[in-house]
């Protein structure tokens, strides 16, 4: 659904990203993961069509994003920003609502966008929310309005920044279950960018390790999240151990590592 | 979702606008009794019946705008008996001038709404690209230097006022992105390059430094029939494409990228509102001057009102400057002395934009 293949990224003379190549296939939650810094916002910009790359391509559905036009763009990639604050007064339901402008006719809109919305207002807790100005809520609801919005896309391929950075844990969870219950229902191919890496490892299907502009590991959670790897890009050492209420793999950060890339001691052992 | 009320507060609006058009009728020198007003108003209510397209040099020399090649005969619907020079002056003088203040506050209220709309700015009003510094620099040219140039002065303000709106967005261009915050740099510098052109040639006015002046204030003294003719048209059709980027606009309030990801094809839909906003302003401006503060007032009182969606704010922005040009057009005219309508428009509308400001309103766009 989306391969990004050899993608190089200068921005302002500055290399963001080299030769980076991820792929996700429809039904699969992959995560992106690496320290600040490393382009995981960059490279999602790259697939969303926001920025073009130097060199390598992005082709999402069997096209070539930056040769498609954007309204065909953006009924295949939705995207949900890692800065959601907003500086105006809609409601929540016409923020919303604008997920559907993909498929809006320049004269009129489109006859089932009141069953889509609502939907997406349902699915993502925010039914409650519709007549509120967006400009009050919380920065938690904020980010569910925009989820709504990028669901009321109906694009086969979703991309999510930082989606639980402002969210409590209850949302948290219900977020990252929804991403399943979207792959799962409708097959969608989700690339989110995740700090967190114990939800990452236990609710994505494959993680990418970028840092330093390159893309440092890929495969499953418990292959990526090692700690020579994890000391190698984030510069820390690490404890990982199985978590016993989950069965998926926990990252327990312990400090800076000595030198940079430097065998590193792990207390699990 | 915005259908019903976008309806209501039209028609409501619309309302407004015909009972305050009637009643700035009945004001002036003579003052004429509003039942008379009325049945003058319906006699001049026309349907176009028979047209005849012209060459198209005919009214504005060397800009050949579509709608002035074509010429139109009337029937007219109504024929009540008014006293005859009640008539004349409603049909002749009062309505003329009535219906170009209307015109003239449509179209500088919508392109007030887009604009702030799409410079996410609430400081933003039509002039921000140099629109009337540009329509200014032409009209007062053609008061300094009468016969080295082959236009009237029309024709020169409204050129004036497009050759400058493509040349900000010109110099504020690269690699074809147009980033608004350097669109309203350039803007502001081109603004100041040109008052000071404007400051040289009306040292070179002479006896009709007053004329420019007066020009300059903004005023809708002397308007004609034929005026309202080719500016009802343009500022329409501009406002009826306008209209169709409404949901686009909203979008946009989100900001670039997000609206780029939504399928917008954000430089695109930059361009056409950049070049219809400076069409309808350009128009409005080349036929009463610089007329301040409608385009930046009236769709924040309608924002207040209605909100910020696009949709409705604006249709009731557009019929709203409509209303309040028309209304300060007659304070204007109704003193012992007549003031250009831009001096009021000025007076009332700084007052209030401050009070605005004040209670934090203008903040929230």
């Amino acid at each position: 659904m989306i391969d990004v293949d050899d993608v190089s990224v200068v921005l302002g003379g500055v290399e963001i990203l080299n030769g980076v190549s991820v792929s996700v296939s429809p039904g699969e939650v992959v995560g992106l993961i690496g320290p600040n810094g490393a382009g995981k916002t960059t490279l999602l910009r790259t697939i969303n069509g926001v920025l073009t790359p130097d060199s390598g391509s992005v082709v999402v559905d069997g096209d070539d994003v930056h040769t498609l036009p954007a309204r065909e763009v953006g009924r295949r990639v939705a995207t949900v920003p890692q800065d959601t604050s907003v500086a105006f007064d809609f409601p929540v339901e016409a923020v919303v609502e604008m997920g559907r402008t993909p498929y809006h006719q320049r004269l009129r809109g489109t006859d089932d966008d009141g069953a889509i919305v609502e939907r997406a207002l349902e699915r993502t807790d925010t039914a409650s929310l519709r007549d509120r100005p967006v400009s009050q809520l919380s920065g938690g609801q904020r980010q569910r309005v925009v989820l709504a919005q990028a669901l009321a896309q109906e694009t086969p391929a979703l991309l999510l920044d930082e989606p639980t950075a402002s969210l409590d844990i209850k949302h948290q969870v219900a977020m990252f279950d929804l991403l399943r219950t979207l792959v799962a229902e409708e097959e969608k191919a989700i690339l989110t960018a995740i700090h967190d890496l114990d939800m990452a490892a236990r609710y994505c299907d494959r993680l990418v390790l970028l840092a330093d502009r390159t893309r440092q590991a890929a495969g499953v959670p418990s292959e990526v999240l090692t700690d020579d790897r994890l000391a190698q890009a984030f510069d820390v050492r690490t404890a990982v151990t199985t978590n016993p209420a989950t069965g998926t793999p926990s990252v327990t950060p312990l400090g800076e590592s000595q030198t940079d890339g430097a065998e590193v001691e792990s207390p699990t052992d | 979702m915005s259908g019903r009320p976008t309806v209501v507060w039209s028609l409501g609006l619309t309302g407004l606008l015909a009972v305050v058009v009637l009643l700035s009728a009945t004001v002036g020198p003579v003052s004429i009794e509003l039942p008379i007003v009325a049945k003058a108003t319906l006699n001049a209510v026309g349907v176009p019946t028979v047209v005849t397209t012209a060459p198209a040099s005919a009214t504005l020399a060397g800009v050949s705008i579509p709608v002035t090649a074509i010429d139109l005969e009337y029937t007219y619907l109504f024929d009540f008996a008014v006293p005859r020079t009640d008539e004349t002056i409603v049909r002749q003088i009062r309505l003329p001038r009535i219906l170009l203040g209307a015109v003239v506050g449509f179209a500088l209220a919508s392109a007030g709404a887009v604009m702030q709309g799409f410079f996410r700015n609430p400081m933003a009003d039509p002039s921000i690209i140099g629109v009337s510094s540009g329509a200014a620099a032409g009209a007062v040219a053609t008061i300094a230097f009468p016969l080295a140039l082959p236009l009237d002065l029309q024709a020169a303000a409204f050129l004036g006022a497009l050759v400058t709106a493509f040349g900000v967005y010109v110099i504020a261009t690269d690699a074809g992105r147009t980033p608004v915050a350097t669109l309203l740099l350039a803007g502001v510098a081109v603004q100041t390059f040109l008052g000071a052109v404007i400051s040289f040639m009306m040292l070179q006015t002479g006896r009709s430094l007053e004329q420019a002046v007066f020009w300059m204030m903004g005023h809708l003294h002397n308007s004609s029939w034929e005026e309202v003719e080719v500016t009802l048209p343009l500022a329409l059709l501009a406002f009826a494409v306008l209209f169709t980027y409404r949901r686009d606009l909203n979008v946009l309030l989100l900001g670039e990228e997000d609206a780029q990801t939504l399928g917008i094809d954000v430089e695109r839909t930059k361009r056409v509102l950049l070049a219809l906003s400076s069409v309808i302003t350009a128009a409005a401006v080349a036929v009463s001057g610089v007329i301040g503060f409608v385009g930046l007032i009236v769709p924040h009182m309608l924002r207040l009102l209605v909100g910020p969606d696009h949709r409705i704010l604006l249709p009731t922005s557009a019929l709203a400057g409509a209303t309040f040009l028309v209304a300060t057009d007659t304070l204007a005219r109704s003193g012992p002395a007549e003031l250009p309508v831009g001096v009021v428009t000025a007076a009332l509308g700084a007052p209030f934009f401050l009070y605005l400001l004040r209670n934090r309103e203008v903040s929230s766009l």
